[in-house]
């Protein structure tokens, strides 16, 4: 496959998501961020953080996507109303095509930022994390698990940020695979909006989508973690495998 | 092109009928001629005898009301012939503006009810007791202009825009004037940019709006907020079709403007930083962060009450009723709880929660009843 062939389908994969959010969630989304993502990974060739470009690259942006948040047990402090919590994603990703076939790394620079925003009537309370992939050139005190989720609650790293009565300190990079836009909305919508969840994957076309996503960016990842050990599929008895992990098709 | 000339149609009285033509005429921004309406096979002969030689046509809403005439059809009907004898080639015919006017209660018992004909207007204006003229004739010659101005030779996606990086904008917005197969003509071009770009915020934003995203009470901050537009905002208005009659910001240039001078995210700052980062990064003294409306938390702005036209927080406002469904690329409109239900604001002109909204208002009534 040429990668002109390939930036149109993983723009057409964007479309095709974008156009189920509007389906699910109806005009409580404006799906622009994502429409001009489409455009970015069909037309251009993304620089990477030292500023070197290749031909072979593919990626895009998604710059304020605002997704309705359906979960409303366990909100703290008790005061947050529950009909003005709101998540915003901004992600990017940058991967080379020709790892796209193999069990390679799928990408080359990810992140994957998630803000949640709640009102109760004392202001504004936020909730974040991340799924990042390390750069690995940067030193660190703390080993990290190449891609990983962290949790933060100050979402601007405002120095004068109210922590309130919580204890903040740099939480555990928890072990989590990489997730593109099309696995984001899995993982985004059955942790906030269960019933979008469901309603999604009834859609006729997305739950094939979602599996060749899995196939390409999660499968690479647990496949190299299981070669740790000696492997033989003969011998695995821990099922059914949707228990460890229910978003796998 | 020179002040545009509108033909007026009105079977009212001379009274009434020359007070609107000399409220526009004195204005000196368009030229206004009055006719009385013919019956409808002579009218359609007239339009297409005369109208080439106007700039744009206004009609009353009611033209079967003066018994001395033989007139037995309204304004949606004589445009809708008008719409389809510009498309047939052979009239030579060219598009031009239509507006329609009336008076509020004649215009809300059928003009709003009958959603149909919604679409053959380009703008409408009541004749109210006191009008607002230059408003009016301001909006009426940006119409005319940009009409003449599409009539002239096909026009580009960039020229229409007036913007070179037309990728940054959602190619579901802007797919339709690149289309060869299917040419727009030049009343759906016109009709997107009002109905679709100009009353809805999305890729395009009021100043009230604009403000609202910067974090800045307008009347507080005074000169302040001049200087910050004239200086610096400039450069991020919409200077495309029909700009000089609707004045809008381009919300996307808005927020890289702001990510440049400040390493930050507008939208996830507060009133206070966001317009402390202004002052600072630009050198402007008395810019003043807006406040919170009351019964509101937040100055994490991004819109306005439509209520009070003041900064509101999404998060905090109850989605506006509108009678047609949004596009994907387009926002909602907001009103605040205090607005909406306790001023009722606007609430005999339509200006209502959406329904879906029922039940939080109700929450919302007895957390402030307690």
């Amino acid at each position: 496959m040429k990668i002109e062939q390939f930036r149109q389908a993983r723009a057409d994969d964007l479309k095709a998501a974008a156009s189920v959010l509007e389906k699910v969630f109806k005009t409580g989304i404006n799906t622009s961020p994502i429409s001009l993502a489409a455009e970015n990974v069909k037309t251009s060739c993304p620089s990477l953080m030292d500023g070197s470009n290749n031909p072979d690259h593919w990626g895009y942006t998604i710059e304020d996507l605002k997704i309705p948040v359906d979960t409303t047990k366990h909100l703290r402090p008790k005061g947050i109303d529950k009909n003005k919590v709101e998540l915003t994603l901004d992600m990017k990703l940058i991967a080379n095509f020709k790892q796209w076939e193999d069990l390679s790394d799928p990408f080359i620079e990810l992140s994957f930022n998630v803000a949640v925003r709640g009102i109760s009537a004392s202001g504004l309370h936020y909730f974040c994390f991340h799924i990042d992939k390390h750069d690995m050139s940067k030193k660190s005190e703390e080993p990290h698990p190449v891609y990983h989720l962290q949790y933060s609650s100050n979402p601007q790293s405002d120095g004068e940020f109210d922590y309130g009565s919580t204890f903040h300190l740099d939480t555990p990079r928890i072990l989590h695979h990489p997730v593109d836009f099309i696995l984001g909305i899995g993982f985004l919508t059955s942790n906030f909006f269960p019933m979008a969840y469901d309603e999604i994957m009834d859609q006729s076309f997305f739950p094939g989508l979602y599996k060749r996503y899995q196939e390409k960016i999660v499968k690479p990842y647990f496949h190299t973690l299981a070669s740790n050990w000696d492997y033989d599929k003969s011998k695995v008895v821990w099922s059914p495998v949707s228990d460890l992990c229910p978003l796998l098709l | 092109m020179k002040t545009p000339k509108y033909l007026y149609i009105d079977d009212e009285t001379v009274d009434a009928v020359e007070a609107v033509r000399d409220g526009f005429n004195d204005t000196e921004i368009i030229e206004v001629i009055v006719e009385e309406p013919q019956n409808f096979k002579e009218q359609k002969k007239d339009f297409l005898a005369k109208l080439n030689s106007y700039d744009g046509l206004i009609l009353d809403f009611r033209l079967d009301q003066n018994m001395q005439l033989d007139v037995s059809y309204n304004a949606p009907a004589i445009a809708q012939e008008l719409r389809t004898l510009v498309l047939d080639s052979e009239n030579d015919l060219k598009g031009c503006p239509i507006i329609l006017c009336s008076t509020d209660e004649r215009m809300r018992a059928t003009y709003d009810v009958d959603k149909t004909s919604h679409d053959l207007f380009d703008y409408k204006f009541l004749k109210g007791p006191e009008p607002n003229w230059p408003k009016f004739a301001t909006k009426l010659a940006s119409l005319a202009k940009g009409y003449a101005w599409l009539n002239e030779v096909d026009r580009s996606v960039e020229e229409i825009f007036k913007r070179e990086d037309i990728n940054k904008i959602d190619i579901r917005i802007t797919e339709r004037f690149t289309d060869e197969d299917q040419k727009q003509q030049v009343y759906d071009i016109a009709h997107f940019f009002i109905k679709e770009l100009f009353h809805h915020p999305g890729i395009l934003v009021k100043e009230r709006v604009l403000a609202a995203r910067l974090g800045i009470d307008v009347e507080a901050s005074g000169e302040a907020w001049i200087e910050l537009k004239a200086n610096f905002l400039i450069n991020f208005k919409f200077s495309g079709l029909f700009s000089d009659g609707w004045e809008r910001w381009w919300a996307d240039q808005i927020v890289d403007f702001f990510k440049k001078v400040s390493g930050k995210r507008l939208s996830t700052l507060n009133a206070i930083n966001r317009v402390n980062i202004l002052s600072e990064a630009l050198k402007i003294k008395g810019l003043k962060a807006a406040e919170a409306l009351p019964n509101c938390e937040s100055t994490e702005f991004w819109t306005i009450c439509e209520g009070f036209k003041k900064p509101l927080d999404p998060l905090e406002g109850l989605r506006v009723y509108e009678s047609v469904d949004l596009k994907p690329w387009q926002e909602p409109k907001y009103i605040s709880f205090e607005a909406a239900e306790v001023e009722r604001i606007n609430r005999d002109k339509g200006l209502r929660p959406h329904p879906s909204e029922k039940d939080r208002i109700q929450l919302i009534k007895e957390s402030l009843s307690k």
